[in-house]
């Protein structure tokens, strides 16, 4: 489940930064092919993590709710927030210690790999 | 919703924009009504009110719920660098965020146009923001749909100016695409014509960069002896049809009959469209030729050697050189040409040209009075996937595939396949006919048998324009015949003493160049001290300006600059960059200036070399 985890967790930046960079209006339509992989997350999170308070229950499935309004109103706004400010919050939770700096460091070097 | 912060918006509004604070009151609810759109507020799980819009069924979030500003940073992230001076454009206000983000992310001098197209989302945002901190010291314009939208072109058009478009950034706020496509593709396009008559320019000046000067000192000698295109004012009758003779395939289709219309009116051909005239036995009463780089051999019958000709001083040389007859000037804003005029008390006149030989007839003929202006042969387009009439360039021009070329309205079909810079042409022919006919009573007639819509063209076959306009006899070629050169003998002799000069003339620039060299090694050398002199730094960059200001001066300095544009235009855009500090800025300006004064003392030389070859040796 790790690297499922991870590799939705990239494809939401993913598609959030080339929506952005790149000017691209079919965001929702891309992001069409992340719901089951979604809802995979979800089922999985709800069984194999213990001890869930009440409020997180509520907050996914609100999180899942905008999602399928996004899906039917074609709401660019509220599909990258659902996704981005909501699940990938829960997403992150999982992704393997030392995530981050890894992949600074890989971004880093890259960098200076290409000026030199 | 507090009518007051509604009140201190209007009235920050109304100290930045005098008469938007009443446009607003005045037009709120006509606009509220037409727009047909709902902008409700939610509280976003921040605690921040965001906007909703909610139109025809639909709902759609102007900011997210669970973090408004997200978004907001990462679109201004993804901008990248925003240089100082640069023009932002930035579509949509139902999230001001963006805005703000923007503003932390860029010194006072970026200029930002916040354009909302919807006026229902900044009536809104007027009861919600505090325009007055989020605009603080910057200079921001702002342009609402239904409000001043109307300006949004001439807007843009100012921030663009002095070399600003390489810097340009603009984003369209998410939604808005779904909420007013229309509006966001208008303003799309406004940007893409800016950008794109900016590179055009760029882009002609250096395709011509390595003949424009040796034109242009060769065909200059003919001025002396030559004729004004004004001198033609009131000397041909303008009770007769002009026709403009242009090239194009559908020239074919009625090239015949155009012989009937030879002295019956005054007959202007595009230098392209010689051969297949003169192969008809018609001779055009003048003939235009104005690009730098167009084949001689396109005219090269004896026929047209001695047929007036209007040209430009930095047509292709081998075209003055092999034509004999009158050549008629205008004024193309050269200083060094004016000079030939002011040192004889004269002056030349100039028109606009629009860029193709078409349009330099077409718009002499306007200036002239001819009150029915006619084109033949005018296709703009690639009537039959040809490029130009059989005889010009070729005897039988092939066909071409014309899949990949942008689609215009026709004159006889539906839509006709041309390329962007014919298109350009044909929308300058209507812009100016739009504007000609304000002033002026004059019938636009479109005898093209095919090919692009002209707008402001009466459509009409060649044969019964000729029947209803070419009802009177005249002789052309006595008027012209008649006329004497701008300067007499006199004056012609003063001009080759100026000629003369003009080597030394040039050999300044390479003198200043060469100051201008050391000028800034002793900038370089300054900066690289540790401890730099501030008041000596600013001594040299007066010396700079002074050095500077001299070249500019010179006044073959018109030519340099079209000649070594890629040059200027590092210079040009480079003074919109900032450095860290004053010693990084002035090594900076010292290695462009080297660089440039090398490139500027390399050119003029050349230029001298052209002059000695040319002007100098006049007798």
């Amino acid at each position: 489940m790790e690297k499922k985890i991870q590799e939705l967790y990239e494809t939401i930046s993913f598609l959030g930064f080339h929506a952005t960079y790149s000017r691209d209006n079919k965001y929702v339509q891309n992001c069409q092919g992340l719901i089951p992989k979604i809802q995979e997350f979800v089922c999985w999170f709800f069984t194999d993590v213990p001890g869930l308070e009440e409020g997180v229950y509520r907050n996914l499935a609100d999180i899942l709710k905008d999602c399928e309004t996004a899906f039917c109103e074609n709401d660019h706004v509220l599909m990258m927030d659902a996704l981005e400010q909501g699940i990938a919050g829960y997403l992150e939770m999982f992704l393997p210690e030392g995530y981050f700096e890894e992949k600074e460091i890989a971004y880093v070097g890259e960098e200076k790999e290409t000026e030199s | 919703m507090s009518e007051r912060r509604k009140k201190q918006n209007l009235e920050a509004l109304e100290k930045r924009f005098p008469g938007i604070a009443k446009l607003i009151e005045e037009k709120k609810e006509e606009l509220l009504e037409a727009e047909g759109l709902q902008v409700v507020e939610e509280t976003a799980f921040t605690g921040e009110h965001i906007l909703v819009a909610e139109k025809e069924g639909r709902r759609l979030y102007l900011a997210g719920r669970r973090n408004p500003l997200a978004h907001p940073e990462n679109q201004v992230a993804v901008l990248g660098k925003i240089i100082s001076n640069a023009p932002i454009f930035i579509v949509g206000m139902g999230n001001l965020h963006y805005f703000e983000e923007l503003d932390n992310n860029a010194d006072e001098s970026v200029q930002v146009l916040l354009y909302e197209p919807l006026f229902p989302i900044f009536y809104r945002q007027l009861y919600l923001a505090d325009f007055e901190k989020l605009m603080g010291k910057r200079t921001v314009a702002l342009v609402v749909g239904g409000i001043n939208d109307d300006g949004l072109d001439s807007i843009i058009g100012a921030m663009l100016r002095g070399d600003r478009v390489p810097l340009m950034k603009y984003f369209v706020l998410p939604n808005y695409i779904e909420l007013c496509l229309g509006r966001i593709e208008g303003f799309l396009k406004i940007l893409r014509e800016h950008s794109k008559s900016y590179f055009t320019s760029l882009g002609t000046k250096m395709f011509f960069r390595n003949d424009i000067a040796d034109n242009f000192y060769n065909n200059v000698r003919y001025v002396r002896t030559g004729y004004k295109a004004f001198q033609l004012l009131n000397v041909i009758p303008t009770d007769i049809p002009a026709f403009i003779v242009s090239a194009g395939p559908s020239l074919n289709k009625n090239i015949k009959e155009l012989k009937r219309a030879k002295n019956k009116s005054f007959i202007i051909a595009v230098d392209t469209a010689i051969k297949p005239l003169v192969k008809e036995g018609i001779l055009p009463d003048m003939f235009a030729t104005l690009d730098g780089i167009k084949p001689v051999e396109l005219v090269e019958q004896e026929e047209a050697k001695g047929i007036p000709l209007l040209t430009k001083l930095t047509a292709t040389k081998g075209m003055l050189d092999y034509h004999t007859g009158k050549k008629f000037f205008i004024n193309e804003g050269f200083r060094y040409a004016n000079k030939l005029f002011e040192i004889n008390q004269k002056s030349i006149e100039g028109f606009p040209v629009g860029g193709s030989v078409a349009t330099l007839a077409f718009s002499m003929v306007c200036h002239l009075g001819f009150r029915k202006i006619i084109f033949v042969g005018q296709d703009l387009a690639y009537t039959d996937n040809k490029s130009h009439a059989d005889g010009t360039f070729q005897e039988k021009m092939p066909e071409e595939n014309t899949e990949d070329f942008i689609m215009v309205p026709g004159n006889y079909k539906e839509e006709v396949p041309t390329l962007s810079n014919l298109d350009g042409y044909r929308k300058w022919f209507g812009e100016f006919i739009k504007q000609w006919e304000k002033g002026h009573y004059v019938e636009f007639i479109n005898a093209t048998e095919g090919g692009a819509r002209i707008e402001g063209t009466v459509l009409m076959s060649l044969a019964d324009v000729i029947d209803k306009e070419c009802t009177k006899e005249v002789d052309i070629k006595s008027y012209i015949d008649g006329l004497e050169p701008i300067f007499n003998k006199d004056e012609q002799l003063r001009i080759r003493g100026y000629f003369h000069e003009t080597p030394k003339q040039i050999y300044e620039i390479v003198r200043l160049a060469q100051e201008g060299k050391k000028i800034y090694q002793q900038l370089d050398k300054l900066c690289c001290n540790g401890n730099m002199d501030r008041r000596a730094y600013q001594k040299i960059l007066k010396r700079v300006k002074k050095n500077r200001k001299e070249i500019e001066g010179n006044v073959h300095f018109d030519l340099l600059l079209n000649s070594m544009v890629t040059a200027e235009q590092i210079i040009r855009s480079g003074q919109f960059f900032k450095y860290g500090t004053m010693e990084e800025e002035g090594r900076e300006l010292a290695r462009q200036g080297k660089e440039y004064m090398k490139l500027l003392e390399g050119y003029a030389k050349v230029l001298r070399q052209i002059a000695e070859e040319t002007v100098a040796k006049v007798e």
